[in-house]
This record gives structure tokens, sequence and C-alpha cells, in this order.
């Protein structure tokens, strides 16, 4: 078996490239050769974006600061700073926590506003249409309205939910959720729309052999619609999951990290270090820390993805 | 002062053999960080300023043909100057270019600007603590030289009728210890403004009260004025997690009470934040604004804190007397016409030390267009055109005493008490802070702590824990 | 007429699928409302926005304000010319990421290959590079070769957001497609790359018109590069709406809500003329099993 091998959706296992036909004049370096041509114009383009995100490493090996006039390479010391510093590890928490409670939030009313719109009733077509509405709110604005809207004095939630002028959504207690909730506004439509086009990618078949043997929804929805769709899904928690890692433009404009230290995640501080207090070589090193953290999580979601994907082909024989 | 000494630095392009990385990084890494660095060391005493290029007679039109790019926050200095540039050109034969940006974005924007070296923006907008921060790089050119040759500055300009404490509030010599008010001239105020009261003066005659004197009368009357039922509360002042909210209200009354940031042993400074005086006045204002403040001030800005003075939400204000002005124009809020300014309280002493803040305009080190640069920041900083703006616009409070004695009064009449509060703290308005490079950085932690007391933390411990780390971080 | 096919979630009327619709309304709710609301505020004056909640006078003078950039605020924000920067750098983005990642997600979704997890991680790992610790060294970059504040430096660094999810978004299509359809067009005598245009590509239409969407509205609300990276010449909606957020006391909400609401259009017309395409994945399943 060459190398290259292709997948086949039905089998979920690789069987030999080049079929018959005109394919077989077609020799078998160019066969193997193939993916990665068609690979090359996406990496040269991306292959640019990776310049300065070495230098940036680079910037982590110096003391590069404000007030410094030269830099002077300092090999790890940022690294030690940081690492012993316990700013690093109260934001390691919340930048967690964010990202496992929004993305779980997202994950679940994603998947079930996809499934209610599903139905296709009236209600569920007309809304369809504006669903991807919150999304197109680019997320600093959103975060201002919502800012508006959590105002104590003039907010209109507290005026709407009849919670008086002295409750507070971002003070100590709520201002994590309450970043959260905004997150939730924004993203669950990107995982309601993904999901969408998933089930309705869906083959027919196998649910209506089990609609004819009677079989109820929950039990449909188990074992054959959930295991189908699970693939899509984590297409859709991968990304939620690793842009609420790096999270920062909502945080900032709602509460730029505060109060004290309750919602500065790890990309408020790298912000503060690298940019406010231009220590730009202690904020690149919080960076790169924050990028290997995302590295490591993603691979393990990507692995989990590749799993699935052969299970869900399994699941539609 | 700041040429490079360059035994104790490593140059970067050996820097990156020893680490042996591979060629596109060679190609990129040096671009990115070389020129960063490189640019330091621009100016420093005179000698060698591209000032001294600039011979022969003064004359405005010299750069006639050119285009200047300046990077601007939507201000009411910067809006009140918006239509008057045309005049400039019209003088100079200058085109003039402005970019906005959001000031919550504005410092992220100018940072990445300068620390690129890039020379984009020939004049930006900067305040005085910022000198402190894009000095030393060299990213700033000192304009002392130009002040001082008289081809490059028209004889009328009289610099010495900026008030005195403006002008010293950006100079430094960059020497950690060191006061203000020497080493170069990084910038030329523009606009600025002090930290007083602004009350709701309807409100207060209705009640036939009057502003307070004291801290505690403050904090009395403030408990006083507070109905969280009908909406209404004491007094607003900054309290989102940024070192902006230390400077302005905090600062002055920080100071008045007779407390102090750093105290200065040679070039080592000693962190003070934690001492017994300092620990109760942290407490005393963190009680101020739980019991009679915003209930969201840990997100207060000075928006916030205008916006509601401007409804009748807040009786008081203790912030920018120049933010808290613009609401008392006819029409621009709720309150409008009802606004009266008072120095607020004075320290156990008598004090009325205030913090200042300057709007400035600063010349970018890395520049191609010097000159046409150094004849904008003088015109927009010469008595005609910002008398022409006090005239015009919402520009207060003008860095020029003759403007400020001239038009500026005029337009005070329907401003009580801005005036005679003005006078009473203007001989001790200074920058309250020890200068120190790393000012961001410790006084966004400053913060942090205050709006842990305000959580409920514990005082003492949260300012030993900063004024430790802030004395390690200022003399590192 | 023939019983209509249903899949788990398609119910006829009963009481789960009223209960059903007062689940989707409720979030119907909750999502419009902040849109609703921004509404009222555009429709707002200067000292109505902050002490105001659903009884005010109307106006349109904001709308007016922001299209005109007339009167007496912020007169140099020119939002027009914004809207048609981001118009044209949006689409230039995805367009280029169609072309650059279709091929490389068929290749990831149709052959394994040595190496094909790895390239696919990295496309992935682009996206999750913080901007902040890439934005000085680009912005020297970006100034080196005279690609600051120009189209074609922000197209060709919006890929960082729009070219993983194009590639990985495709990648689990072409995977899902059965490799015989396209057996069959080679043994009817069609080249490679002809069975590719006329079998496999027509049939993840829904997937590309999700991608493209997604992927222009992801570059339509990135904020932090179009902040640093353009100046007027290029500065794109996203940074100009943000512009009315002012400073100096006066903060204008209702500038800001209206502009963002104008803002909004591009890409809401975008998805409501592809949306079609969206539910074309009906067929596609069907095609496939």
């Amino acid at each position: 078996m060459s190398s290259v091998t292709e997948v086949s959706a039905d089998k979920g296992k690789g069987t030999s490239a080049g079929g018959p036909g005109s394919e077989d004049r077609v020799p078998a370096w160019r066969r193997r050769a193939r993916p990665y041509l068609l690979s090359i114009p996406a990496l040269v383009v991306i292959v640019g974006i990776l310049f300065p995100f070495v230098s940036g490493v680079y910037y982590t090996i110096l003391d590069y600061s404000a007030g410094a006039t030269h830099v002077h390479l300092v090999w790890f010391d940022n690294y030690q700073t940081v690492l012993s510093d316990s700013a690093l590890w109260s934001s390691v928490r919340v930048t967690v926590e964010y990202a496992v409670i929004a993305t779980a939030i997202e994950t679940v009313l994603g998947v079930g506003v996809a499934l209610l719109l599903n139905r296709s009733t009236l209600i569920g077509r007309i809304f369809e249409k504006v669903l991807i509405l919150p999304l197109m709110i680019a997320p600093v604005i959103a975060a201002t309205v919502w800012k508006l809207m959590f105002d104590s004095n003039f907010g209109i939630l507290n005026h709407v939910l009849g919670l008086g002028h002295s409750f507070s959504w971002l003070g100590k207690n709520n201002a994590l959720y309450s970043c959260i909730l905004v997150d939730v506004w924004i993203y669950t439509p990107f995982v309601a729309i993904l999901v969408l086009a998933g089930i309705r990618s869906l083959p027919k078949e196998p649910f209506e052999a089990s609609d004819v043997d009677g079989a109820n929804w929950l039990y449909m929805f188990r074992r054959l619609m959930l295991p189908m769709m699970w693939p899509y899904i984590l297409v859709a928690v991968i990304f939620r999951l690793m842009d609420c890692l790096k999270i920062f433009d909502i945080i900032y404009v709602l509460t730029t990290g505060g109060p004290g230290t309750v919602t500065t995640t790890l990309q408020i501080n790298a912000f503060e270090d690298s940019i406010t207090h231009f220590n730009y070589s202690r904020g690149s090193t919080y960076m790169f820390l924050l990028w290997i953290i995302v590295f490591i999580v993603a691979r393990f979601l990507v692995s989990l993805l590749s799993k699935a994907q052969r299970r869900a082909a399994g699941a539609e024989v | 002062m700041n040429g490079p000494t360059h035994s104790a630095q490593i140059s970067r392009r050996t820097a990156l053999k020893r680490l042996g990385i591979g060629g596109a990084t060679l190609a990129a890494a040096p671009l990115a960080a070389g020129c960063v660095v490189e640019s330091g060391g621009a100016s420093g005493g005179g000698g060698g300023s591209a000032a001294n290029d600039v011979t022969g007679a003064f004359d405005w039109k010299r750069e006639s043909g050119k285009t200047l790019r300046i990077l601007q926050t939507p201000h009411p200095y910067q809006q009140t100057f918006s239509p008057l540039l045309k005049e400039f050109t019209r003088l100079t034969g200058i085109k003039v270019k402005p970019e906005l940006v959001a000031e919550a974005d504005y410092f992220t924007k100018l940072n990445t600007e300068l620390a690129g070296g890039a020379g984009t923006h020939d004049v930006f907008m900067t305040g005085a603590y910022f000198i402190w921060q894009y000095g030393p790089p060299g990213w700033m050119e000192d304009l002392y030289p130009w002040i001082q040759n008289s081809s490059a500055t028209s004889a009328d300009y009289d610099f010495e009728d900026i008030y005195p404490g403006l002008r010293k509030a950006t100079r430094w010599d960059f020497k950690t210890g060191s006061p203000l008010g020497f080493g170069g001239q990084w910038a030329i105020p523009w606009g600025f403004e002090t930290n007083v009261i602004c009350y709701n003066k309807a409100l207060f005659d209705k009640r036939g009260i009057k502003p307070a004197d004291t801290l505690p009368n403050l904090v009395q009357l403030a408990a006083d004025l507070t109905d969280r039922k009908a909406n209404r509360y004491g007094i607003a002042f900054r309290g989102s997690k940024s070192w902006a909210t230390i400077h302005p209200g905090f600062m002055t009354m920080f100071s008045r009470e007779g407390c102090e940031d750093y105290t200065v042993r040679g070039d080592k400074l000693t962190a003070t934040m934690n001492s017994e005086k300092s620990v109760a006045f942290h407490q005393t204002w963190a009680e101020l604004a739980k019991r009679s403040g915003p209930a969201s001030w840990t997100t207060y800005d000075y928006p916030n804190c205008t916006t509601d003075l401007g409804n009748g939400v807040a009786a008081m204000v203790f912030d920018a007397d120049s933010a808290t002005y613009p609401k008392n124009k006819p029409g621009a809020s709720r309150e409008a016409g009802h606004l009266a300014w008072h120095p607020g309280p004075h320290g156990p002493g008598g004090s009325y030390k205030t913090n200042l803040w300057t709007w400035s305009l600063a010349m970018n080190s890395a520049s191609k267009n010097k000159l046409a640069a150094w004849l904008f920041i003088q015109w927009a900083t010469s008595k005609q055109a910002m008398t022409k703006g006090v005239r015009s616009g919402a520009f207060a409070d003008p860095t020029r005493a003759s403007v400020f004695d001239g038009a500026f009064k005029q337009t005070l009449g329907k401003f009580p008490g801005y005036l005679e509060t003005f006078e009473r703290v203007i001989p001790e308005t200074a920058v309250q802070f020890t200068p120190q490079k790393q000012f961001f950085d410790t006084t966004e932690s400053w913060a942090v702590a205050l709006q842990q007391i305000y959580g409920g933390g514990n005082a003492k411990s949260l300012l030993n824990t900063l004024a430790t780390s802030s004395t390690k971080t200022v003399n590192s | 007429m023939a019983r209509r096919v249903l899949t788990p979630g398609q119910r006829r009327v009963s009481v789960g699928g009223v209960f059903a619709d007062i689940l989707i309304l409720l979030w119907f709710v909750f999502a419009l409302f902040p849109i609703l609301w921004m509404f009222l505020l555009s429709l707002k004056n200067d000292t109505d926005q902050t002490s105001t909640y659903f009884s005010f006078s109307p106006t349109a003078r904001n709308y007016r304000t922001v299209l005109t950039h007339k009167g007496e605020v912020l007169t140099s924000v020119n939002f027009e010319t914004a809207i048609w920067h981001s118009v044209l750098a949006c689409a230039g983005a995805t367009l280029l990421s169609l072309l650059v990642g279709i091929p490389a997600a068929y290749a990831a979704g149709k052959w394994k290959f040595r190496g094909s997890d790895d390239l696919m991680f990295q496309m992935l790992s682009f996206r999750f590079a913080p901007e902040l610790m890439v934005i000085v060294p680009l912005f020297v970059i970006f100034h080196y070769i005279h690609l600051f504040d120009t189209e074609l430096g922000l197209i060709w660094v919006l890929q960082l957001v729009t070219l993983p999810l194009v590639v990985w978004i495709l990648r689990s299509y072409f995977q899902d497609l059965a490799p015989e359809l396209e057996q069959a067009a080679l043994l009817d005598g069609y080249s490679r790359i002809r069975a590719f245009f006329k079998v496999a590509l027509p049939l993840v239409r829904p997937g590309i018109a999700a991608s493209a969407l997604l992927a222009f509205i992801f570059a339509w609300n990135n904020y932090i590069f179009p902040l640093i990276l353009t100046d007027s010449n290029a500065t794109t909606v996203t940074v100009a709406v943000t512009k009315y957020l002012g400073g100096g006391g006066q903060a204008y909400y209702n500038l800001t809500a209206a502009a963002a609401l104008i803002g909004v259009l591009p890409p809401l017309v975008l998805a409501l003329s592809i949306q079609r395409y969206l539910v074309r994945g009906l067929s596609f399943g069907a095609v496939k099993a």
C-alpha cells in the first residue's frame, strides 16, 4: 500500500488511491505528490505569518521593556519571572474557568438551538434567517452594548428584570459570569450554524428505518444522530475552546480584567504587560505560554475529533 | 545622555546567530527586534538634534507642500482644533492628515507605532506620564533645541507664557529618583486639567447645603446625598482597573492628606503606599465609593462619572475640571446650567495639592518631517490658535496664562466657582507622582489593590504586598 | 403528497412541539433583545441616550451624522469609505482563503498521506497564535514591505482568521464525500481535475457557503489587526465604529449604535443571499447515502 491512501467515508479505512479509468495512466510518484502539491498554496500564504511569530518568540528571551535604552539577551529569565509569578497562576485559573464554562454552555445551547430549528416549523423557519445576527456584531461593539445594558444606573437589564439600582453585573461576584453571558450571546449561533449544517447533511435512511421500527426520539438521538453529529460538534468545540482560551476583547471592554484580578485572563495579562506597561518581553512570554497551552489542548481535541470521525463513519453503515 | 553604550549591549545579530535559528528567522527577527531598538538615542541634550540644521530667518512657509500625519484621540481639544486645521494649512502650506483612534485603544496604537519605530505619524497627543515610558527608549524628540532655535521658532511664540507647573511636568532626565523639570522638553502642554469637585448646585441650593471642606465632611455629605431607591448617589469618581483610576481625584486627595507614593533616597525609590496614613486613606476612599458611589464603581471611567452628573444621578464628581466643564454647556446634558465647581476638601494642614493631567503634543523621533511637525506643534500651542480654540469650542483649560486670563475667563460667566476653584488650586497643582519608568505597571497594580480593598480585602496586607512589589519593580 | 422524511427533532404537532416552540422563542428573545436595544439607542439624541429606557422622541439624526459625517462631532470619521474598505478586504480575504484552502482541504479530506494530520494541525494552530504576540513584529514588517495601511496587507493578515476556518470546515465535508461518485466520473473518462469540478465541488457547496460566510463575518469583526495595521487609507468598519465611543467626557453611544447597525448590513446581505445554499445541505445528505 502506498503512503497515500484514499479515505473512504463509507468504510472509514483507506483504500488504495488511483482507481480504474484515466487514473491508470498517472504515474505513482505523481499520485503520491498530489496531496502535497494541493497543500502548497495554503502553506505559502501562511508561511509569511510564521515570520512575526518566530520573532515574537525571540522577544521572550530578551529584556525589551519600557524605560530600557538597551536590550539584552536574558535567556530564560522572563520564563522564570513569569512562572514564579502568582499572577500567572491566577490568570490561568480564570482563563480555564472562562473557557470551559463558556464552551460548555455554548455547545449545549448551540446543539439545542440547531435541533429545535431543524424541526422546520414556521417559527423555526423565520428565526433561522436571523440566527446569525449576534455573530455579525463585532465583539468589541457587542461588549460595549452589553456594558451599557449592564449599567447599574441606566442599564436596561436592571430596569426590565426589576433589580433596582444597586445590583452590579460587573461586580466582584458576577463579573466573570457576565462576561461569559456575553460570550454565549455572541457565539452560540456559531455553534448552532455548524451543527445545523451538519444535521442537514446526515443521510436519511437510518432515521427512516428506525422511524418505521417505532424507535423513540431519545433513542434515535443517542444511538444514531449524536454519533454522526459528533464530528461537527467537535469542530465547533475546537474553535470555541481555542478562541475562549485566548479571550481578550469582550473582557477588555467589559471589565479590563477587574474588579481586582477576578476576570484577568492570560491574554489580558499579556496585553497589559506588553502594551500598557510596555514590558514587551514579559508580555510575549505570557503569550507564548498561552500558545503552548492552547496547542496542547487543541492537539488533544483534534485527536478526539479524528476518533469521532472514524466512529461516525462506522455508525452510518 | 542616552546615546548607546555598546559594551552593555549584545548585538542583535550576534544574539540571533548564537540562537542558531534558520535563515527565515534571521531575516525576520532583526527586522522586528532590530529597528525597534535602534530608534533609541535619537536625541539627547541638544547636540545632534535635527533642530540645528534649521538656519536662516523664521518662515512659516518654509515646509510648504509637505504632508503631516498626526495621531489623535477624540477629545474636546481635538474636536476644537479639527475645524482650525485649514488655517494651519493656509498659514504654512502644509497639509495635515489627522488620524483618530478611540481613547480606549489610543495608547495601544501609539505604543505599537512608537515601538515599531516607523515614523508613520509625525505628531501625537500624549500625557505627561507617558513621557516616562516613551522617552527613555528614544521614541520622542526633545523639543528644547527646537524652541531655542530662532530660525525654527517664531519670535512671538513665548514659551514662558505656558504655566511653569506644566512646562516642568513635561521635562525629565529619565534618572530614577530625579525630579521633574530637568532634562529634555519632551512635549508641549496643549490643554490641561486640575482634579477638583464639580457638583449639582441646583440640588445643593434646594437642600441648602454647601460643598464639604474636609474629607470626613465629604464622606458624610456624600452619604446624605445618596438615595439608591431614587437612583441618586453622592459622589462619582473613577474606579476601573486602570492606572487612570489613581491619578485624578484619588491622587489629589491622597496628596492633600499628606500621603506619598514613594520616598527617594539617592537613585533608589521606596514605595510608601503602605504607610499608616495611606492605609487609613485607602479605607476611607473605598468606603466612600461603596457607600456613596456608583454601584458599578469598578468599571467607572470618567465618561461614566460625568454622564451620571449630567443626568442628575450623581450629586458630585471628583475628577478633571475639563471633563465636567462640557456638561454645563447649554443642551449638553440634563443638568446643564446647574453645575458648579469647588476645590474639594483641603488636607489636615490646609493643603490644596492637586494632581494634574496635561494633554500635550509630542514629536515622533522617527518622523521624517521634523521641521513641519515642529511648525504644527508650535502653531497649535501658540497664543493665536489657542485663543481661537477657546472662543469656538470646549477647550478647558488652556495651558497659556495669557489665554486663560484673556479669552478663557470671558467664557466662564455661566460656570460658577470654576475660576475661583482654579485660582485656589493652581499654585499647588503639579504632577504628584514620583516620576519613574514603570509608572503604568505599578500604578495599575495600585488600582487593582484599591479594587480589592473595595471588594472587602484587608487594606493593610494588600498595600504591604503592593509596596513590596512596587519597590522591587521601580528599582529593577 | 408523499410523507415527509423526518430526522430526529422533526415532530408533528404535539405537546412536545409546543414546548419546543416556546424554547426557541425564549432563545430568540434573548438573542434579539440586545439588537433591538441597539436600534432604540441609535434613535436617541445625546441627552436621552443614557437617561431613558423606552420613552423618548426618536430621531434619525444619528444615521444622518454617520452617513454624511456632517454635524459638529468627529468630522474626520469617514464611515462609508470604511465600509468600502471592509467589503474589499473581507471579500478579498475570503476569496483568497477559498482559492488556496479548497485544494488543501480536498487533499486532507480525501487522502491520508504522510504528515497530513500535522499539516492540518499547523493550519489550525495559526488560528490560536495570540494576535498581540505577532502584532508588533507584524507592524514593523508591514512597514518594510510597504503593506502598512493597504488593502493587500489586510487581506494577507486576515488569512490568519479566515484560512483555518475554511480548511477545517471543508475538510470534514470532503471526508464525507463518497469516493465512488468521483470514481464513476473517472470511469466515464473525466480527468481528475474535471471530476473534481463536476462532481466533488458541487456536492460540497453548502460547506463552501457556510465556511465562506463564517470566514467573511470573522474577518469583518476582526479588530486588532486593522486597528494597528491600517490608518485611514484602509481602515475598516469595526475600527471606524469604535471611534464614535470617543473620549473627553462625551461618548456617543447613539452614534456608535447607528454606525454598528449600518455596519452589519453588508454581511447580513451576504448571509441572506447565500442562505439557500446552506439549506441545500439536505440534498447533499441524500446524495451521499
